[in-house]
């Protein structure tokens, strides 16, 4: 909670923000093979920014992601978390240190209720003997996830009610609500809203706006260029394992974007 | 994993309902609550198979003759021919559940009544010595046979099916060369007068010991941790790896439990009848098992299936058999018809998923 205050004492997440940045990498590289799919990438992340990460197929959009969810090692380069060195070796490790991920399959249990998926493998026990022989306090699983979905304005009030009975839309709010409880600093966000509908993707813009009134840090990669400046505060593009350029949404266009996804760098 | 405690969120600012749904449920009044409820009763195979077993009851009840069916004498018949599918379908119910599935525990269960009953002979001591070393002995092999099956599933990677049809086979043929191929007589004489053919205050004890055991282990997969654990795997795997579940451990302690379990049923079945049989290796008893969790509403497609509905689903075969062997019909119809119910509930399964996806 230290990290909270700190958080709160900072700008808003611009690329100027006073504060330095929650997490940072520096000259990642990761090789599959003969694939060079990061070749020494930098990136800085700010509190309460929305950063969108673009970039054609095989620009290492993915294999960034992944790294900072702690899915991938980097075969070289830095991690820190708030200035300070960090290794992030597995899933469980960067979820500890509060990043959490949303991939595109979800990652729901479909039979299971909201709640239920929203402490998967965190449940909350009863108080006592029988906690500890691990009975559930499902009613106060339940009460929470209801309060932390309306702090959210996720439109899901009956949250014992199995995920397969949702929506898709309804399904994605579910897993990126999930996401954001638990985040204490990151949410990395892999095609939230590809799935879906244009009310659907309304529904993700407006609940990664909360993320961002919540000071929650955001990387977003899609595909969508124009509906990524419209929602992030900077983009960085990625070509061949490298960053061609990071910038203000702003500032630029889409045009400017996708010419920097194909051509000659523009910068840097 | 860090401390079990609430998601932390800063700032809780509350706009409790105030927002527009802009994707929720339909918001119910009573009437469509009333509708909805009936039709999700229709629509639970516990449902449908509550009434089949009230027909099946009211059947034999109509067609046998009057006294033979329904008496107290034959009530107590039933429950104790109730007694080893009961601690079976415990067992399968939660294999099935996690999406898994264990055709060996009625071959295991035979290995189990065999070494406890080859033990129980051998052991010096008093009956009582015997039976708890024999016991021991019977279920120690049969949860240590799960563990394997439980190892080959998780780590090695081989499917459930192909291990536990292996392992269906190893375990018989085992059983058959520890007891010759014949079967294991000579069991301490209490364990058959006080437990085999015990009752209190009227109920066989066979069926108190199924029940209890049904009962707690039907508390654990609704009420705990393990229980969730279970449904989320068979739900989907990779989420509950992805939330930190321990899925290959869970799963090695599945199949031990089902080990476990068909080892209790082994020795449930050497009680009752004095006599660990090596012929059949209970073929009967695990279809009747798995259809006994099917058809009490679990999907072989794992993440879903209530204990309860497996309770009333292990009644439908073994009313089914007693109502035949008063009625004076051969037998093996039976083994006939537990194959055609297996099939018709996993095909009713299917048929209620597509209904679902398409009702959403």
């Amino acid at each position: 909670m230290a990290v909270a205050e700190s958080m709160v004492a900072s700008e808003k997440g611009s690329s100027n923000g006073s504060s330095g940045p929650v997490l940072a990498a520096k000259g990642l590289r990761k090789v599959y093979g003969h694939v060079q799919a990061l070749r020494g990438v930098d990136l800085e992340l700010f509190p309460g920014e929305v950063h969108a990460l673009v970039g054609d197929n095989g620009a290492g959009k993915s294999t960034l992601l992944r790294i900072l969810a702690g899915a991938t090692e980097p075969d070289g380069g830095e991690l820190s978390l708030h200035g300070q060195p960090v290794r992030l070796d597995s899933p469980l490790r960067a979820r500890e240190l509060g990043i959490e991920t949303v991939y595109q399959d979800l990652a729901l249990a479909n039979d299971r209720s909201c709640s239920a998926n929203v402490y998967i493998g965190r449940e909350l026990r009863r108080a006592g003997p029988l906690g500890r022989l691990g009975f559930l306090d499902r009613r106060r699983m339940n009460e929470t996830t209801r309060q932390r979905f309306a702090e959210l304005s996720i439109p899901i009030t009956q949250v014992e009610r199995p995920v397969r009975l949702l929506s898709g839309g309804q399904r994605q709010g579910v897993a990126i609500a999930r996401a954001a409880i638990w985040a204490k600093h990151v949410l990395l966000l892999d095609e939230p809203t590809a799935a879906l509908g244009v009310r659907q993707r309304h529904a993700v813009a407006e609940l990664i706006e909360r993320l961002r009134e919540l000071r929650l840090s955001v990387v977003l990669i899609s595909h969508d260029i124009p509906e990524v400046l419209k929602l992030a505060d900077r983009v960085t593009v990625l070509r061949l394992g490298q960053r061609v350029a990071t910038r203000d949404c702003e500032e630029v266009d889409t045009s400017w974007v996708i010419h920097a996804m194909v051509e000659e760098p523009l910068d840097e | 994993m860090n401390r079990p405690g609430e998601p932390q969120l800063m700032q809780p600012e509350q706009p409790t309902g105030t927002e527009p749904p802009i994707d929720d449920l339909p918001s119910d009044d009573s009437a469509r609550n009333g509708r909805r409820l009936l039709r999700g009763a229709v629509r639970s195979s516990a449902f449908w198979i509550l009434i089949a077993l009230v027909v099946e009851i009211l059947t034999f009840s109509l067609l046998l003759p009057s006294g033979t069916f329904l008496s107290t004498f034959n009530a107590q018949t039933i429950a104790a021919d109730s007694a080893v599918l009961l601690i079976l379908a415990t067992g399968a119910t939660f294999v099935i559940i996690s999406g898994g599935l264990d055709l060996s525990i009625g071959s295991v269960m035979t290995l189990a009544a065999v070494v406890a009953a080859l033990v129980m002979r051998d052991v010096g001591g008093s009956d009582a010595t015997a039976i708890l070393v024999g016991v021991a002995a019977g279920v120690g092999v049969a949860t240590a046979w799960g563990c394997i099956n439980g190892l080959l599933v998780a780590i090695v990677n081989v499917p459930p099916f192909i291990v536990t049809l292996g392992s269906l086979g190893a375990a018989l043929g085992v059983a058959r060369l520890l007891s010759s191929g014949t079967s294991v007589d000579g069991t301490p004489g209490p364990l058959a007068s006080d437990v085999g053919q015990g009752l209190v205050l009227g109920i066989p004890v066979p069926f108190l010991i199924g029940a209890g055991v049904m009962l707690i282990f039907g508390i654990v997969l609704h009420q705990t941790r393990f229980g969730e654990h279970t449904y989320m795997i068979g739900s989907n795997d990779e989420a509950a790896r992805r939330g930190g579940v321990h899925v290959k451990r869970h799963l090695v302690a599945l199949y031990a439990m089902s080990g476990a379990l068909a080892g209790l049923a082994g020795m449930v079945d050497l009680a009752r009848f004095d006599s660990a049989s090596v012929a059949t290796g209970h073929t009967t008893e695990l279809l009747a098992a798995i259809a006994a969790v099917v058809i009490g509403g679990a999907s072989l497609f794992g993440g879903v299936g209530v204990m309860a509905g497996t309770a009333v689903g292990v009644f439908i075969p073994v009313v089914l058999a007693n109502g035949l062997l008063i009625g004076g019909i051969e037998r093996f119809w039976q083994e006939v018809i537990i194959g055609l119910i297996l099939v018709t509930a996993v095909a009713f399964d299917q048929w209620r998923r597509a209904q679902e996806l398409k009702g959403r």
